[in-house]
């Protein structure tokens, strides 16, 4: 193996300017793309808008290319990093220059991965995890491999046969291609789909429009009288088709995605793997999980499938949600559990249900949506086919209403309690309460004639709201979650 | 280690109920009035910023709304404030801080000390003048810190120390 010098302040291989650019570009695409699929549609109705304003555009679109690129550049020249006595420093920014300082011993994990575009570059991306306080990452996005590894052998010398040694590690889950394929057609895809009818509905016009077009431009006398005759017929084809390619499309990112998925265990820590073009692994600890939630639906149930969602300090919910285990198993669970609690929370559960003011208050919060759609077409008449969204509108508000109700309640024992929650989903959540860090209750002026009270509990990585409890009950519980942290000797992390 | 698991009596806990909820200083009522008098009056010289800059819009359609809904927007927040600042409360107990405010939506805050992250002080351009400071206690938790207005900055500053000297003395 080459020798690297990395106390000198090291930058990255040069082709990560390529790397920057791309994702910066990838990045504006994904947040602009309704606009450019919009611009495209009018353009594509109204060709004289192109001829006029094209040569504004195209120049401007340039304009922002080079823009990025000599961004990127710059960023690549402010992007420096070097390991100088057992500390580990990052310098990057710039106008806002940051630098950040990782003691050696803080490093928990360094993960060697490489996306589609890296593996064509032939460079890897290097992230360094920490157990700093802000749960800050280190990705260093393009170097050759061996400097990598060299890299990573340097930071984590001590270490390395805590590391390196895999052997021992039990594989706790495995996903085949059936059982993937299984957690993507059992994926809740009714947000999707209600994503789409909105689109179909606001753009209603526009498809009309492009489908009289349709029909006329092209040759085929079939496809012509078709088009002209069953515009009805022919937009329910075209929803029936964007249905389909959606769920299609969710199923195949879960596929790609989680390609290979499974679930190592270690000492203190589970290792996840899985992705067909980015082979990604992820480590989580065991002391920084703040909350455990088992998220579930109806056709998840069917199957005894389960996602866990494993709730860690300052994460954001990308990198979160990256982290989700899925397609685990009732027993995958237990062993879950017995792992992370050493005990299983779940199985003397008791459902308290909050009072049934909280019914009342989901059946006003419905009832106002409808209302408030409703009156919004009233104002705006131009679009009065708008009324029949109604038809879908209340039966969703209503039944959303009513599983929120069934679906929640509250189980508090001597050591954690558990919190189900959930509308389309069915979502368990399990928290320790030496986790917990602060306690709220808030009362609206109606719930006061009631005498109710919602309990709010935040750990350091998320919130719960128990709605709608007694008064002696949440006094009760207040007492009891401030007395169990204040008397505990147990650290939150 | 013997193994021990007492049942705990539910009742004989330290209640919350129990605390005697201190109100915050009198004069915080003032500065509340003047930051809001201060809000609507930089709303007004927007508005009127606009209205000489701005020919084309009819002003005089809209003028009867626009002031409408300012003074119902002032009263409401006098009312408000003098409402609300009789429920703004708060307590220190040996091992947390509570913290109750609001009329129509009320809320109760409590933070222990074994999960306090840091205590800061501050204090704003009006409160400055009626020596009134802030004092935020905040936990590594997702929001929900305790955030007091309106304290004597002395009151603040030995509500500070006393958590501080908590917190240390844990460690």
């Amino acid at each position: 193996m080459e020798n690297y010098n990395f106390s000198e302040p090291t930058r990255q291989s040069i082709k990560g300017i390529i790397i920057i650019v791309l994702i910066t570009l990838g990045k504006r695409l994904k947040q602009y793309a309704i606009l450019f699929v919009y611009v495209f549609f009018q353009w594509y109705k109204k060709t004289e808008l192109a001829h006029t304003y094209g040569v504004y555009v195209v120049v401007g679109l340039c304009f922002l290319l080079t823009f990025w690129i000599v961004r990127g550049i710059l960023v690549y020249k402010n992007f420096t990093f070097l390991f100088k006595e057992n500390q580990f420093y990052l310098h990057q920014g710039i106008f806002n220059k940051s630098k950040t300082v990782i003691p050696k011993s803080k490093i928990q994990n360094i993960h060697i991965s490489q996306s589609f575009i890296q593996q064509l570059l032939n460079v890897v991306q290097v992230t360094i995890d920490s157990s700093g306080d802000e749960g800050d990452e280190v990705e260093i996005k393009a170097l050759s491999k061996p400097k990598a590894l060299a890299l990573k052998k340097l930071l984590l010398d001590r270490k390395e046969q805590k590391t390196e040694d895999r052997s021992n590690d039990a594989i706790l889950v495995k996903l085949n291609f059936i059982d993937l394929l299984l957690v993507g057609i059992t994926e809740n895809h009714f947000r999707n789909l209600m994503i789409i009818i909105v689109a179909i509905v606001s753009f209603y016009h526009d498809i009309k429009d492009l489908l009289t077009e349709f029909g006329t431009t092209i040759d085929s006398q079939f496809i012509s009288l078709f088009f002209d005759n069953n515009l009805f017929l022919g937009s329910t084809l075209i929803i029936l088709f964007l249905l389909i390619s959606g769920l299609l499309y969710s199923i195949l990112t879960t596929l790609i995605l989680n390609f290979n998925f499974s679930i190592r265990k270690k000492r203190e820590a589970f290792v996840i793997t899985k992705g067909i073009f980015n082979k990604t692994e992820f480590t989580v600890q065991l002391d920084k999980i703040q909350s455990v939630a088992y998220v579930t639906n109806f056709f998840k149930s069917r199957f005894g499938l389960y996602t866990v969602r494993l709730f860690q300090t300052a994460t954001e919910f990308k990198t979160q949600k990256k982290r989700e285990l899925i397609g685990l198993k009732n027993e995958d669970l237990r062993a879950l559990e017995n792992y992370i609690f050493k005990f299983s929370p779940i199985k003397k559960l008791v459902k308290n249900k909050p009072h049934v003011y909280y019914l009342r208050q989901l059946s006003l919060r419905a009832f106002i949506i409808v209302a408030l759609f409703n009156i919004y077409i009233l104002v705006l008449p131009p679009l009065p086919y708008l009324f029949f969204l109604n038809f879908l509108i209340i039966p969703y508000v209503a039944f959303m209403a009513y599983l929120k109700w069934k679906k929640c309640y509250y189980y508090f024992d001597a050591d954690y309690f558990v919190f189900g929650s959930g509308g389309i989903d069915t979502v368990t959540s399990i928290i320790e309460i030496h986790n917990v860090q602060s306690v709220r209750t808030t009362q609206t002026y109606f719930q006061k004639k009631h005498k109710l009270f919602n309990l709010h509990l935040a750990t350091a990585s998320n919130k719960f709201k128990i709605p709608c409890i007694e008064e002696q009950e949440v006094v009760k519980l207040t007492n009891y979650l401030l007395y169990k942290i204040e008397s505990s000797e147990l650290a939150w992390q | 280690m013997t193994f021990q698991n007492n049942q705990i009596d539910m009742n004989s806990l330290p209640s919350v109920m129990d605390m005697e909820m201190i109100s915050i200083e009198r004069n915080y009522y003032k500065v509340m009035l003047i930051n809001n008098l201060i809000k609507y009056i930089s709303i007004i010289v927007i508005l009127f910023f606009v209205y000489f800059f701005n020919t084309k819009f009819d002003w005089n359609r809209f003028f009867p709304w626009i002031v409408g809904i300012l003074i119902i927007g002032i009263l409401f927040h006098a009312y408000a404030a003098k409402i609300g600042f009789k429920n703004r409360k708060y307590a220190l107990r040996d091992h947390d801080i509570s913290y109750t405010e609001g009329w129509l939506f009320s809320k109760y805050y409590t933070v222990p000390f074994v999960r306090t992250q840091h205590v800061e002080i501050r204090q704003g351009f009006v409160s400055k003048f009626f020596n009134l400071s802030n004092i935020k206690v905040f936990t590594a938790g997702a929001g929900d810190d305790v955030y007091i207005k309106g304290l004597r900055t002395e009151t603040a500053e030995e509500i500070r120390n006393f958590i501080i000297s908590k917190i240390n003395g844990k460690l």
